[in-house]
This record gives C-alpha cells, sequence and structure tokens, in this order.
C-alpha cells in the first residue's frame, strides 16, 4: 500500500522542499505512526504516505509503524487513528490526525526542532518558561485550511 | 511544540485535527480554529503572542496581560493604535521607524480578520499565503519595534493636557496622538441560540470552518449578497448540502455569482428568516419564519453559516465624538486624519473595500501623517 499511496500524495515538489528542510538535521529523529483500518482510512493512507517518503529524503528519520491496541499503543497511550509521535523516547508531541494543508509546515518544524534541540521560542519567552514547575498538557485543535 | 522541546518531561503537546476527531472538536466546542487548550481549559481562540502563551502555560488559564520586556510601566507614548489588525501593526511600525514609541491595544485576536482567512491570494509578492502565517509574519515584524498589549480593551478615550488619555482596563495610558484601527465585524442575526451555539456549527467564516461539513452535511447560508453566495459556492463546492436562507424575494449580489448559484441548483429559501438556532451541545434544528406568511418551521441543520456583512468597532470613536458616515464608518481625508487633529484612522474601520493591502497603506499613512502633524500642527497653522 506504502509505496503506491507515496506516488499518489507525495510529489516531487513536496519531496524537494522536505530535502531542503531536512539539510538542518542533526540528531537521529524517530517517528511512530499509529493507525487502525477502518477509521479515517483516507488519513491513515496520507499519514503512511508522508512519513514514510521521508526515511528516503533523510537518514536522519527512522519511521515505524503500528496498529491501535499493539503493544506499542498500549505503552504510548495512542487510541486515535491516525497518530504520529515525534521522537517518543525524548519528548511528548503528538500529531493526532494527518498534519496536511498548512499543518504538514509545523509537523516539519517539529522534525526539525526535536532533532536539533533548538526551538522557534524568543530568548524572552525562554526566560518566562523558566517559571513553569507543574506538568502542562497543551492541545491544539486545527484544520487543514 | 516548542515549549514541548524547551520543558521536556513537564509539557506534553498535541495538535489534533478536527475533521478527523469530530467529537473531540465537539466536546471541546472546536469546531471553529486555531482554538488552544492547556488541560481541560481554553487560553486561545486564534493567534496568540508567544509571550501570551508561555504566560497561559505557566498560570494553567488565560491571561489578559503580559508586561512587554524593556518597556515596563511606561505610561506615556507618542501614539496609542488601538487594533492590531494590518492597519494598527504597520501603524506601529511606521510610527517607530519615524521616532515615535508606540504602543498597540489589542482586547482579541491579533491580526483581526485575516486571522480568519484561509488563504490570502491577492497580497502583492507574496503569491498563495494562509491567513495566519502572514499575521505571524507581521506582528512578527511590528514586535521588533513596537509593543502589542493583548487582551487589553481601550474603553475611552479623552483629551487631557494638549494630548490624551486612553483608559484601559490596566490604567491610562498618555499619548500625544491616536490611531484608531479597530476594524469590523460580521453582523451578527441576533436570533435565539446563535450566541450559545457560535463556534459548535454557528459561524461566521464558511471558509475556516466549511471543511468539517464537507461529506453532505446540511449547512444553511444565511444572506443574500456577494459574501452569502460566495460561501454557499465555497460550501457546495466542497461536497456540503446547502441551503441559502434569505430575507428578500432577489438577491442583492451581483449577477454572476447569482448565476453560479443558480446553475449548481443551490436550494434558496426566499422570503424567510432565522428565528433560532437550536441543538444542546452542537447545531442540530434551525427555526425559520416566512416574512409574508409568517409561518414558522423547523429544519435539520449541522452549521449556519452567517453573511449578513459587516458593522463598524466604532463604540470608541462615537464616544471620542468623531464625525463618522451614515453607515458608522469613521470619516477619514487623504492623510487619514479624522475630524478631530492628531486623531487618525486606518483601515476596515474607514469603511471602504476593506482590503488587507488597503489597511497596511492606511496604516502607513496615519503613521507618517501623524508624525508630520505632531512637528507641525497644521490646524494651529490654519487658526492663526
Amino acid at each position: 500500500m506504502e509505496k503506491e499511496k507515496k506516488a499518489e500524495f507525495i510529489t516531487e515538489d513536496i519531496k524537494n522542499a522536505l530535502r531542503e528542510a531536512f539539510k538542518e538535521l542533526k540528531d537521529v529523529v524517530r517517528i511512530e505512526v499509529y493507525t487502525k483500518d477502518g477509521i479515517n482510512d483516507t488519513f491513515n493512507e496520507l499519514a503512511v504516505a508522508l512519513t514514510s517518503a521521508m526515511p528516503e529524503i533523510s537518514d536522519k528519520i527512522k519511521v515505524s509503524y503500528h496498529q491501535i491496541g499493539d503493544e506499542s499503543s498500549r505503552e504510548r497511550n495512542v487510541h486515535r487513528s491516525p497518530t504520529i509521535l515525534i521522537a517518543p523516547d525524548k519528548y511528548n508531541m503528538r500529531y493526532t490526525g494527518s498534519p496536511v494543508g498548512e499543518e504538514g509546515r509545523s509537523f516539519v518544524m517539529g522534525i526539525i526542532m526535536a532533532s536539533t534541540g533548538k526551538t522557534l521560542l524568543t530568548d524572552d519567552s525562554r526566560k518566562r518558561l523558566a517559571r513553569l514547575q507543574d506538568k502542562r498538557h497543551i492541545r491544539v485543535f486545527v484544520s487543514p485550511t | 511544540m516548542s515549549t514541548a522541546i524547551e520543558k521536556k518531561g513537564l509539557v506534553s503537546a498535541e495538535v489534533i485535527e478536527i475533521y478527523e476527531n469530530r467529537d473531540l472538536a465537539e466536546k471541546y466546542a472546536a469546531m471553529t480554529v486555531p482554538k488552544t487548550f492547556i488541560g481541560e481549559t481554553l487560553v486561545s481562540s486564534g493567534l496568540q503572542p508567544e509571550d501570551y502563551f508561555v504566560e497561559s502555560l505557566i498560570a494553567g488559564e488565560p491571561v489578559e496581560y503580559v508586561r512587554p520586556s524593556g518597556r515596563e510601566d511606561l505610561r506615556e507614548y507618542d501614539i496609542v493604535v488601538i487594533g492590531a489588525g494590518p492597519a494598527g501593526l504597520t501603524a506601529a511600525l511606521y510610527a517607530e521607524r519615524s521616532g515615535l514609541k508606540s504602543v498597540i491595544f489589542e482586547k482579541a485576536s491579533i491580526g483581526g480578520q485575516i486571522a480568519i482567512t484561509p488563504i490570502v491570494e491577492n497580497y502583492p509578492g507574496l503569491g498563495s499565503i494562509a491567513g495566519k502565517t502572514l499575521v505571524e509574519l507581521m506582528a512578527n515584524q511590528t514586535m521588533e519595534y513596537s509593543s502589542i498589549l493583548q487582551g487589553v480593551d481601550v474603553s475611552e478615550i479623552k483629551k487631557e493636557n494638549g494630548g490624551f488619555e486612553a483608559a484601559t482596563g490596566r490604567g491610562v495610558y498618555r499619548a500625544r496622538a491616536i490611531i484608531i484601527a479597530t476594524g469590523a465585524g460580521s453582523k451578527k442575526l441576533n436570533a435565539a441560540g446563535e450566541d450559545k451555539l457560535a463556534g459548535r456549527g454557528v459561524s461566521y467564516c464558511a471558509t475556516c470552518d466549511g471543511y468539517l461539513f464537507k461529506d453532505g452535511k446540511n449547512v444553511l447560508v444565511i444572506g443574500g449578497g456577494n459574501s452569502a453566495l460566495t460561501d454557499a459556492l465555497y460550501l457546495d463546492s466542497l461536497g456540503a448540502h446547502v441551503t441559502i436562507v434569505h430575507r428578500r424575494e432577489t438577491f442583492r449580489a451581483e449577477e454572476r455569482l447569482q448565476q453560479s448559484v443558480f446553475q449548481r441548483n443551490i436550494p434558496v429559501m426566499w422570503n424567510t428568516i432565522v428565528k433560532e438556532v437550536i441543538g444542546e451541545r452542537v447545531v442540530e434544528k434551525v427555526k425559520i419564519e416566512d416574512v409574508k406568511t409568517r409561518k414558522t418551521n423547523i429544519i435539520k441543520a449541522d452549521a449556519v453559516f452567517i453573511a449578513i456583512g459587516y458593522e463598524p468597532n466604532s463604540a470608541l470613536a462615537e464616544k471620542l465624538g468623531l464625525t463618522m458616515d451614515e453607515e458608522g464608518y469613521i470619516k477619514v481625508d487623504g492623510r487619514m486624519r479624522t475630524s478631530m487633529p492628531l486623531v487618525y484612522a486606518a483601515g476596515d474601520i474607514t469603511g471602504g473595500v476593506k482590503q488587507i493591502v488597503t489597511a497596511v497603506s492606511q496604516g502607513a499613512v496615519a503613521a507618517l501623517t501623524a508624525f508630520e502633524d505632531i512637528a507641525n500642527p497644521y490646524w494651529k497653522k490654519q487658526v492663526s
């Protein structure tokens, strides 16, 4: 399935843009993709197509695929299809849904930040953030448009 | 994502696509995006400056006000700008680059109408760009020079001691000149249930929120002008089942749009108004009334898109006693001067074509005119 879908969704333009963006990668980033057949199938395919193109473009990206309900999904507390985790052994960042449209840009940025450890925060924000002592879960609701 | 990396172990970040997770979107009333929650608490609808987001993250709840770094407690400015849409952001940028100290007050979201525009395709030089991306670019550029105080409402402006005093929720700020860029908002229907179900199927922006209803959902578009018909065509092209509800028996939209609507056989309920939007958590039904027979009817609907025009956010200008036009927009001359010396207006609040490119242009003109007028008061010359 992956190969056919890749050809359909990931155009040469997208690959070139990813190639350019991934020049910045430093450390290896592991990506885990979780899907369940019958739920959001089109978006499962998009998530697989997007992520399976990435290791071909950069050897610093390693992707693994899992089924919702398997051991890994239980360990990672993943229940929704599709879900993509970025560097889950190091950080707690996830896309609940497929990062299509405008969200593709922030997904790629998330991978780059996870690889380099450098973020987009200003020095001022970083100083403010130093005051945070408690656990926080951020949810951002988005749409492709 | 940045904060989840900077504070790994403490911060987890989740981006949720609403179309694929409609149940979550409904649970969190996040059918209008973007919406940001910390835990279960909504901290922002729309874009938020980074310092506000970080302070919200620390507090675990929305914050009203963040002290700008470097200008703590500064109360006197050359120019106070009200509104952080494209006009206000550009006005502050030009003011600062002219050597005038400025501050922007924004009571709601930075970016104004552009922040809810999915794609901007008529801003010269940028081709096609997401509205929120354009807002980020503009706001970041302005914040290199000026400060934006978000969540701070200016309740009144008074002429005092040869200048102005702006009364805000954070005290009084003094300025030599004022630029009003408060924009225009979507008109409401004022139907029962409209406010309760806003963001839960009631929407004022089809291009922002239509995607959720693309697969054969029943949507009503209310209105008969260009915006309403454009919205109806957009929603129809997405695959929604669209019905237009219009209070008159003819459209006032341009002919070309009307032809497209008729060609696509989009049903129209003429002479009909919406009396009530009904639903527990989300829109389920709509009560409509035939204005001729006064007969009411309840129809099923998943969403109601309201496109009955704009109204100027003019309360502040009215209080100040500025001259307005018959539609309630501030009257300005070619230099963006209002009827009161050293008070300028820019952007949608001045009426006209309401484009981003004209808003930024007017913001620049207002700031440069203010710079000129502060140095050479034209009204004093006229008197002498």
